[in-house]
């Protein structure tokens, strides 16, 4: 099998447009987090959101930004970074043995609740004529795929919140066993419409605002935590064989080891302890390791009471006696959930600061909860770490629960945080 | 405004083209505007006429012709909306 490095990073988040303006943020511990000033977010019952700071008309012409969604709009600049970022030659690209993987939750939802808004409220009987291509899942990937002339797979994965670990995953695994030699990997989420808040909400799986700091709404493993926060963005790595990148003398931020996928099948959103713990072992199994080798984890941790009271049972049904060993760092807390976007973007934030020996903090955790007992690395960042290795978890509605297994790269051999 | 003219400002606002290049004998398909953007510019040409161009598909020729066209729609649209629409040509979006 083939070593898979991580040769480019590209980001398009609510903590910033660029790996290091994120990294800076995330590790200061600075949330995103804001009240919302639209024309309907006195609608909400708690208008708050991680939103990007971002101009389609910067990054694209009038005729191609008439066929883009905003998350499109996310993909390909996010894409556009991590290409830049690789160093990569379209050149030296084999172009049938490149592909595109791109995980989204909810696909092109701003266009379709446009959409829905010009026929059934405002009674016109037409739609903008390219509403299809903007509201279908697979436009991202495809544009960056068009973008870049590669012509090996262009896949989208939609599997809820945990799309982009899983885009980023099946890469792994066509990189692993050799059918292609680079993947552009990753997700896009931009669910911030009226509907597409409102249809959140009604689920009741939303923060309410924090009555003294609305940017601490969102409060994962916390005693007092009580919902998610919705935030926007995309994540894009560049996946490459591991012989092609040190050949061409790439910049390896990490090395990916791992990848688990198994299912719940028992609760269309309800996650279960044995589910999660699944796919954490099947992560192991894949990357060939033993749970000491895993040095931090990035956690889901949504901020929502069942997911964070199940994803700390299952790590320590992972990890025994030594899950109270492990720091556990939770980001929704600052930049919001991504919901498809989620997973891409916090590995990436885990192995950014990993190279920086820094492990993330988990934010607005203020009242321990009998239920989250572990190590969550509250409320600062740990400096020094020696940390190499982390797990990233993604689950998701839908039961499909996707977990990633990275190293960074330094002075000794990723390779060898596997075997026993 | 004449028709032409008008379609001459969409092709300008939306297209970023260049007005010397838009002449009544200038092809459309000359422009570098694609099946799709043909297709975005019926919408427009809907939106800027008040007209119902038919679902199966339009091509103009020239820019001479597109005005012609839309002239002859509108006064069509004016008396029956359905029975006598000019016959249009195949647009194919590729899809």
């Amino acid at each position: 099998m083939r070593r898979v490095a991580i040769t480019g990073i590209g980001l398009i988040s609510p903590l910033g447009n660029s790996c290091a303006e994120a990294l800076t943020n995330a590790m200061a511990g600075r949330s995103a987090i804001r009240r919302i000033e639209t024309p309907w977010s006195d609608r909400l019952s708690a208008p708050l959101a991680a939103c990007v700071s971002f101009q389609g008309e910067e990054h694209f012409p009038p005729p191609r930004l008439r066929m883009l969604d905003r998350v499109g709009q996310f993909a390909v600049v996010a894409a556009r970074q991590a290409v830049g970022a690789a160093r990569l030659d379209a050149a030296t690209l084999n172009r049938e043995r490149a592909g595109v993987f791109i995980g989204s939750g909810m696909g092109g939802a701003q266009s379709n609740d446009e959409g829905y808004l010009s026929l059934y409220r405002n009674g016109s009987d037409r739609v903008k004529p390219f509403s299809v291509l903007m509201g279908m899942t697979n436009a991202p990937a495809a544009w960056i795929g068009i973008e870049y002339d590669l012509a090996g797979p262009n896949l989208t994965y939609s599997t809820a919140c945990s799309s982009s670990a899983v885009a980023i995953g099946e890469a792994w695994l066509r990189l692993r066993s050799g059918d292609i030699d680079l993947a552009i990997a990753g997700g896009a989420e931009a669910p911030l419409s009226f509907g597409g808040m409102k249809a959140w909400e009604a689920l009741h799986t939303l923060a309410s605002e924090d009555p003294t700091d609305p940017s601490a709404s969102c409060k994962p493993f916390s005693a007092d935590r009580c919902g998610l926060v919705l935030g926007e963005g995309a994540a894009v790595l560049i996946l490459e064989d591991w012989a092609r990148a040190t050949c061409r003398g790439a910049s390896i931020h990490g090395e990916l080891l791992g990848y688990g996928l198994a299912t719940d099948a028992s609760h269309i959103t309800r996650p279960t302890v044995a589910g999660q713990a699944a796919t954490m072992r099947a992560a192991l199994r894949s990357a060939d390791m033993a749970a000491d080798a895993i040095d931090s984890i990035n956690a889901h941790g949504t901020g929502t009471q069942v997911n964070d009271a199940v994803e700390t049972a299952a790590i320590k049904e992972v990890f025994r006696g030594r899950a109270y060993g492990i720091p556990v760092s939770a980001t929704k807390a600052i930049h919001g959930h991504l919901l498809g976007a989620s997973g891409a973007l916090e590995l990436a934030l885990a192995l950014l600061a990993l190279r920086q020996d820094v492990l993330l903090p988990t934010m607005h955790l203020r009242v321990p909860a009998p239920d989250c007992d572990l190590d969550y690395v509250p409320n600062e960042a740990r400096r020094g770490s020696h940390a190499r290795t982390v797990m990233s978890s993604s689950f998701a509605f839908g039961g499909t629960n996707a977990v990633l297994i990275a190293a960074k790269h330094g002075a000794d051999d990723p390779g060898s945080a596997r075997g026993a | 405004m004449t028709t032409l003219e008008r379609l001459t400002g969409i092709l300008v606002q939306r297209y970023k083209l260049d007005p010397t290049q838009l002449t009544p004998d200038q092809p459309l398909d000359g422009l570098g505007i694609d099946s799709l953007g043909m297709v975005e510019m019926l919408f427009f040409i809907e939106e800027e006429f008040g007209v119902h161009l038919p679902s199966e598909g339009v091509t103009f020729g020239t820019l001479g012709q597109a005005a012609k066209y839309v002239d002859e729609l509108i006064a069509a649209q004016k008396g029956s909306r359905q029975s006598t629409r000019p016959q249009p040509a195949s647009t194919d979006p590729g899809v």
